[in-house]
C-alpha cells in the first residue's frame, strides 16, 4: 500500500497545478482531503452545474446561527480540483478532517487550551506556513517562492517530497504550542488514514494543508491515545449549504486562515503558464486601460515588460512578481501616478468575479434568521404575495416599534421588499408616530436574501457589516445622510456612530453648499426624533452638526446664489424653502436671524436671480424683518421700467410664492402691481399678460375672487382703466381666449379715455 | 578651501564614486561607471565591505529609485515628476554623476529654450567663412552626450514650449541626430540616456505629447511620507548648506526643524498630525525644499541680526511667506490655523506670538 503525502498551500494556485499533475500521475483509488467529514455529501455539488466558484460552503448550527464557518473556494483552490479530479475519474473521496458537529461543539477553553501565549507572528506561521517560508527567502508573496520552488525542484513529486521535508523541520525547528483544536483535527486525520487502509485501499493520495503533514505521516503508532481524544467529543447539529463568494470577500477573509491578497492574480497564475503570465497580465491590463481611455497601446506594453525584468533583476529576482508589474504599469501606464491605474488593482488583482448558486440551494442562516423575525413580529404574510399591501404603524407602541425597526432593517440591507409611502402626506409630528410601509414581494428577493448571506449570519450582522463597507466607501453626503436617517429607525446604535463621525468629517470639509443645504432638512428631522423618545438614539451630535452647518451655509448662500442660471435657481430656491422650513422648524433664534441676514444681502445682490430675489423679500416681509415700506420700495423698484420681462416674471413668481396673503392684506402692495400694469405700453402689456396669468393661475379661483373683489371696492373711486386691467385678469385667468379678448377691449378703452 | 559655492555631485562625492568603484563586481552596461547596484547603493546609502559609509542622497522610497535606475539599464528615457521641491533635480544630478560620473552634460529647459539648444547650432564666423563643415557645428550638450556614450539632463522639461520638446522624439526613439546640412547624423554611443525633470501641476507648463510622453518612463517622487523622514532631510540638508555657505550661526535646533516640518506637513495634508482636526489647505505647496530654505533663511536672520541662535522669531516671516501665496485665501486660512492649532499648543507659545507681532 502507498500513501501519497500532498502538502498544499491553501488557495495557492501553484499547489492546484501541481497537485493536477501529480493526481494524473499517481493515479490513486482512494483521495482523503482535509474537508470536515460530516459535510461530504455536500462536495457532490461541485462540477454540477449548481454551483460556479467562488462559492463557499457555509456549515452552521441551525440553532444558534453565529456558530459558523466559511470554507471559500474559488476555482483556483487545491481543494476544489482535488474534488473535480475524483468525480472525473470516479476516484473514491473522503473527507478526513474533524467533523464540524464536533468541531462547534468545542467549547472556547477546550480549542486554545494550549495556545494562551500565542504570537501574531506564530498564528501567521501555521495560518500560512509557505508563505512565512516564502518571506523567509525575501518573497513578498509566497506564491513566487512555490513558482521558484518548482522550476527547482522540476517534478512535482520532489516538489511534495521537498515540502514535507521543510514542514518537518519548520514543526520540529519552531516548535510552535499547537492548539487543543488542531491536536484534535490531526487525530481525526489519523484515524480516517488508518480506516482507508484497512479498507484495502491501494494507492492512498493525502491532500492537506501542508502544515499538517508532519503529524500525519506516523498515523498507525498513535492509534489508542487517538481513539481515546475522539472518543469523549460532543456534539451539535450542523446544516451546510453553498453560497455565492465573490473575490473580493475571498481577498478579504477565508475560513481556512490562509487569506488570499490577490484573487485576479491567482487565477491568472493558474491559467496561465508561468513563463506567459507576464506578457498575459500586462496585455490585460493594458486593454483594461484602453477601455478607460487611458493611452495604453502595444508598444507601452513591450516596455512595460521590459521594465518589469529589468526591476526583478536589480532586486536579484529570476522571476518578476506582481509588485514589480505593478511597479512597471504605474510607471508606463500611468504616468507615475497610481491613481489612473487604480482599476488593474479592482479588475487583475482583487477581481469582481462573483460566483453562482442556483436559488434552490438556499437554506442560509440569515433567510432563517428572517423567517424567525417575521414569525415573531407577525409579518409573515407580506411575504411571498406579490401584491401591493399597506401597512400603518403607529411607533408608539413598543411591538410596532420592533416591526419599523425590523423593516427598516430589511430596507438598508437592500432588499426593496417594504418601502416608505412617500405620498402619504403627513403633519411634522405625524411624520415621526406613525410609518406607513408598502410591501410588494419579488422572487428575486430570493436571491437578494442570498446574496445578502454575504454579509453575514443574522439580520443585525448582515445590515451592520453591508452598510459599514458602504459607509467606507460613500463620499456622498445626500447619500450617507439618506443611510443615517433610516439607519436611526433602524436602531443600528454602532453604525450610527460611524456614519455620524463621516457626515460630520464631509460636513467640516465639504465646499459643496448644495449638499450642505439638502441634507439639513433630513438633519433636523433626524435631531427631533429625541423630542420624541421613540428611537432611542443620542442625536445631541446631529444637533451640533446642525448648528454647525446653519452659519456656514448662511454665509455662502448669497455668493452662491449669484453663480446661478435660472434652472439652477430654481432648483436651488426649493432647497432654500425646504432649509428656511426646517431652520424655523428648529426653531433656534441665533439661526433664523442668520439665515434672514443673508436673504437681506441676497437682496442687495444685483445679480441673482428674479425668482430667489423676490421670494427672499416675500420672506423678509412675511416675518416682520423688512415693514411694509421697504417692502413696497423693493417692489416698485424691481418693477422698474426697462427691466428684463423674465426677471420680473420671476421675482413676482417667487414673491407671491404659494400664497396671496400678502396681497389680500396690504392693498398697498395690490395698488403697487395693479399701477404698475396700467404703466406698461401696449407691446408690453401683451408680453407680460400670458406670463402674470401663469403666476396667478396657481391660486384658487375663491382667492382670486377675494383679490378681485378688494380691487373692485376699494379702488372703486380711483380711474376705471386700474380695475378693468387686473380685474380682467384675474377674472379670466382660466380661459386664454377670454382674455385676449378682455385685453382688446380693455385697450380699446385705455385709448378711447385718452 | 574650495571656492566654488556650490560643487557638483561628482565632485563633492568623488571619494564615495571612487570606493564604490573599487568595490564594485558586478557586471556594468556598457559605459557605466558603476552597476546598478552600485548605483543603488551611491542613492540609497549603505556600507562597503571595507568599512566605508555610503551616504544617502536621496532619503524616501527605496522602491523609486529601483525604478529609475532599473529604466535607464533598459536604455529607456527616464521622466521624473512631482511638485516643486522633491528632490527630482538632486536625484538626477546624482543618478548621472554615478553612471556617467559627471553630471556636466546639462539642459535647462525654459519658455525660450531653442531647437538649436536640444540639437546643435553653428559657429556663424566659421559658417560663413567655409560654409557648413564639421568644424563650424556647436554641439549641444545632447549631442556630446550622444557622441560620447553619456547619460544627458534635461531639467523642466515641461516648460520648454511644446514643438521644441517634439524634437527629442527622434533622438529618443531613433537615437539618431540628423545633421541634414552636412548629409550626416551622429549615432548614439551605448552608454547615452536622458533623465529629464518636470513639473506637471505648476501654472505655465506644455505638458507632453503622448508620442513623447511614451518615449519616457515616469518616476513620480512624492513629498515625504513620515514626520521623521522629512525632518531628516530637512536636516542634513540644512547642515550641508550651512557649512558651505559659511554662516556664523549655530546649528538648528532639532525641535525648530520638527516644529516647522509639523506646520508645513498639518497645512499640506490638511489635517494636524494626530489627525483630530480637519484644516483648510493653502494654495502654497509648501514642499520640504521650501522647509529647508525657510530654515536656512531664518539661520541667516539669527547669525546677521541677532545672536545666533535660531528662534522662532527668526523662522516667522518665513513661514508666513511660505504659507501665504495668495493674499485673500491663504490669508485667512493661515489665521485660522494660527488661532486654532498654534495657539493651543502650550510649548509653541514663541512662536504664536511671534507670527502674530506680524500679521
Amino acid at each position: 500500500m502507498n500513501i501519497h503525502y500532498l502538502g498544499i498551500r491553501h488557495h495557492g494556485p501553484g499547489s492546484a497545478r501541481n497537485l493536477i499533475d501529480a493526481l494524473n500521475s499517481i493515479k490513486p483509488d482512494a483521495v482523503l482531503l482535509e474537508m470536515p467529514a460530516d459535510v461530504r455529501d455536500a462536495l457532490e455539488a461541485i462540477g454540477t452545474k449548481a454551483i460556479q466558484p467562488p462559492v463557499a460552503l457555509l456549515i452552521y448550527n441551525p440553532d444558534s446561527p453565529t456558530q459558523a464557518s466559511f470554507y471559500p473556494f474559488a476555482e483556483f483552490s487545491p481543494e476544489w480540483q482535488a474534488v473535480l479530479y475524483c468525480k472525473k475519474n470516479l476516484v473514491h473521496l473522503r473527507c478526513f478532517d474533524l467533523p464540524k458537529s464536533n468541531w462547534l461543539a468545542l467549547s472556547a477553553e477546550e480549542s486554545i487550551a494550549t495556545t494562551e501565549n500565542v504570537e501574531k507572528e506564530a498564528l501567521q506561521i501555521r495560518q500560512d506556513p509557505l508563505g512565512y517560508i516564502g518571506s523567509l527567502a525575501g518573497y513578498e508573496d509566497g506564491e513566487r517562492w512555490w513558482d521558484n520552488l518548482i522550476e527547482k525542484q522540476g517534478s512535482h513529486e520532489q516538489t511534495f517530497r521537498a515540502i514535507q521535508e521543510v514542514m518537518t523541520a519548520l514543526r520540529t525547528e519552531l516548535a510552535l504550542p499547537e492548539s487543543g483544536e488542531t491536536l484534535l483535527r490531526e487525530a481525526k486525520m489519523r484515524q480516517t488514514i488508518r480506516e482507508a487502509a484497512k479498507d484495502l485501499y491501494e494507492n492512498i493520495v493525502v491532500v492537506c494543508g501542508a502544515w499538517h503533514i508532519p503529524a500525519l505521516t506516523d498515523y498507525a503508532k498513535t492509534e489508542k491515545e487517538d481513539e481515546k481524544q475522539l472518543k469523549k467529543l460532543k456534539k451539535v447539529k450542523v446544516e451546510f449549504t453553498w453560497i455565492p463568494w465573490t473575490y473580493e470577500r475571498l481577498a478579504t477573509s477565508s475560513g481556512y486562515g490562509a487569506g488570499v491578497i490577490s484573487p485576479a492574480w491567482y487565477e491568472i497564475l493558474f491559467k496561465v503558464k508561468r513563463e506567459k503570465v507576464l506578457t498575459q497580465w500586462m496585455t490585460r491590463a493594458a486593454r483594461l486601460l484602453r477601455a478607460q481611455g487611458i493611452d495604453a497601446s502595444a508598444a507601452h506594453v513591450i516596455e512595460a515588460v521590459r521594465l518589469t525584468y529589468a526591476l526583478a533583476a536589480i532586486r536579484g529576482q529570476n522571476l518578476p512578481g506582481l509588485e514589480e508589474m505593478l511597479e512597471a504599469a504605474t510607471s508606463i501606464f500611468g504616468g507615475g501616478y497610481p491613481e489612473p491605474i487604480q482599476i488593474i488593482h479592482k479588475e487583475l488583482i482583487v477581481g469582481n468575479k462573483m460566483g453562482g448558486v442556483s436559488a434552490t440551494q438556499n437554506n442560509s442562516p440569515l433567510k432563517r434568521d428572517f423567517e424567525l423575525h417575521l414569525k415573531k413580529l407577525k409579518l409573515s404574510k407580506y411575504w411571498g404575495r406579490q401584491e401591493k399591501q399597506e401597512l400603518e404603524l403607529d411607533v408608539r407602541n413598543p411591538v410596532n416599534l420592533e416591526k419599523n425597526r425590523f423593516l427598516y432593517r430589511i430596507k438598508l440591507l437592500g432588499i426593496k421588499w417594504a418601502d416608505k409611502n412617500k405620498y402619504a402626506k403627513k403633519s411634522q409630528n405625524a411624520r415621526i408616530t406613525y410609518e406607513l410601509w408598502v410591501f410588494k414581494w419579488k422572487p428575486e428577493m430570493e436571491i437578494a436574501m442570498l446574496e445578502a448571506g454575504v454579509w453575514g449570519n443574522t439580520i443585525l450582522e448582515a445590515v451592520t457589516n453591508k452598510n459599514a463597507n458602504l459607509i467606507r466607501s460613500s463620499d456622498s453626503l445626500e447619500a450617507l445622510t439618506a443611510i443615517f436617517k433610516d439607519s436611526l429607525k433602524a436602531d443600528l446604535p454602532e453604525l450610527n456612530k460611524t456614519l455620524l463621525r463621516k457626515i460630520r468629517n464631509l460636513a467640516t470639509a465639504s465646499k459643496d453648499i448644495f449638499a450642505l443645504i439638502s441634507i439639513l432638512p433630513e438633519l433636523v428631522e433626524i435631531s427631533r426624533y429625541t423630542a420624541t423618545d421613540l428611537h432611542k438614539t443620542d442625536v445631541s451630535i446631529v444637533r451640533d452638526l446642525i448648528d454647525e452647518i446653519i452659519p456656514r451655509l448662511c454665509i455662502s448662500l448669497p455668493y452662491l446664489c449669484s453663480m446661478l442660471d435660472s434652472e439652477a435657481s430654481t432648483d436651488m430656491w426649493n432647497r432654500m424653502r425646504e432649509a428656511y422650513q426646517a431652520i424655523r422648524t428648529y426653531n433656534h433664534q441665533a439661526h433664523l436671524k442668520d439665515f434672514h441676514d443673508a436673504l437681506s444681502k441676497i437682496i442687495a445682490f444685483n445679480n441673482i436671480d428674479g425668482l430667489i430675489v423676490g421670494g427672499s423679500v416675500r420672506i423678509l416681509s412675511d416675518f416682520g424683518i423688512n415693514d411694509i415700506e421697504k417692502t413696497r420700495q423693493l417692489l416698485s423698484y424691481s418693477l422698474s421700467l426697462g427691466i428684463d420681462t423674465q426677471y420680473v416674471m420671476r421675482w413676482l413668481d417667487g414673491f407671491l410664492m404659494d400664497s396671496v396673503t400678502i396681497l389680500l392684506f396690504n392693498p398697498d402692495i395690490l395698488t403697487i402691481i395693479d399701477n404698475w400694469l396700467i404703466s406698461l405700453k401696449e407691446t408690453l402689456f401683451m408680453e407680460y399678460v400670458a406670463l402674470i396669468r401663469r403666476v396667478f393661475s396657481r391660486f384658487s379661483v375663491p382667492e382670486r375672487q377675494k383679490i378681485l373683489n378688494l380691487l373692485m371696492t376699494e379702488k372703486r373711486t380711483q380711474e376705471a382703466p386700474t380695475r378693468t386691467a387686473s380685474a380682467e385678469i384675474l377674472l379670466n385667468a382660466e380661459n386664454v381666449a377670454s382674455i385676449q379678448k378682455a385685453f382688446t377691449e380693455w385697450i380699446d378703452f385705455i385709448y378711447l379715455k385718452n | 578651501m574650495n571656492q566654488v559655492l556650490r560643487p557638483t555631485a561628482e565632485v563633492q562625492y568623488a571619494e564615495e564614486l571612487d570606493a564604490l568603484k573599487k568595490a564594485d563586481h558586478n557586471p556594468k552596461p556598457a559605459r557605466w561607471e558603476l552597476s546598478p547596484a552600485a548605483v543603488l547603493c551611491y542613492l540609497l546609502g549603505g556600507k562597503l565591505p571595507n568599512g566605508m559609509i555610503i551616504e544617502p542622497k536621496y532619503i524616501g522610497n527605496k522602491r523609486l529609485i529601483e525604478i529609475a535606475v532599473a529604466t535607464l539599464a533598459t536604455d529607456r528615457a527616464l521622466l521624473l515628476m512631482g511638485v516643486p521641491g522633491t528632490a527630482k533635480s538632486w536625484v538626477s544630478e546624482h543618478i548621472t554623476a554615478a553612471i556617467s560620473g559627471s553630471s556636466a552634460l546639462l539642459i535647462q529647459g525654459t519658455a525660450g529654450t531653442s531647437e538649436e539648444q536640444i540639437r546643435y547650432s553653428w559657429n556663424y564666423a566659421r559658417l560663413l567663412a567655409d560654409g557648413p563643415s564639421p568644424d563650424a557645428l556647436v554641439p549641444s550638450p545632447m549631442m556630446k552626450g550622444m557622441q560620447e556614450g553619456k547619460m544627458v539632463r534635461i531639467e523642466e522639461l515641461t516648460r520648454i514650449p511644446a514643438d521644441v520638446q517634439d524634437s527629442l522624439i527622434t533622438i529618443l526613439s531613433e537615437k539618431i541626430l540628423p545633421i541634414p546640412e552636412l548629409n550626416a547624423q551622429v549615432q548614439a554611443q551605448r552608454g547615452f540616456n536622458v533623465i529629464a525633470t518636470a513639473n506637471d501641476r505648476d501654472k505655465g507648463v506644455n505638458d507632453l505629447s503622448a508620442a513623447l510622453k511614451r518615449r519616457f518612463n515616469t518616476v513620480v517622487l512624492p513629498l515625504p511620507a513620515s514626520l521623521e523622514e522629512e525632518v531628516t532631510i530637512v536636516q542634513t540638508r540644512v547642515d550641508k548648506i550651512g557649512i558651505s555657505l559659511n554662516l556664523p550661526a549655530e546649528k538648528p535646533a532639532i525641535e525648530e526643524i520638527r516644529r516647522l516640518v509639523t506646520i508645513f506637513r498639518e497645512l499640506r495634508e490638511g489635517k494636524t498630525i494626530d489627525g483630530k482636526t480637519k484644516l483648510k489647505q493653502p494654495s502654497s505647496t509648501l514642499s520640504t525644499a521650501e522647509a529647508i530654505s525657510v530654515i536656512n533663511q531664518g539661520q541667516a536672520l539669527a547669525a546677521y541680526f541677532s545672536d545666533g541662535r535660531l528662534k522662532a522669531a527668526d523662522l516667522a516671516a518665513g513661514i508666513i511667506g511660505a504659507v501665504i501665496k495668495d493674499p485673500v485665501q491663504d490669508k485667512t486660512i493661515w489665521g485660522e490655523y494660527l488661532e486654532t492649532v498654534i495657539k493651543e499648543r502650550g510649548e509653541w507659545k514663541d512662536l504664536y506670538r511671534a507670527c502674530r507681532d506680524l500679521r
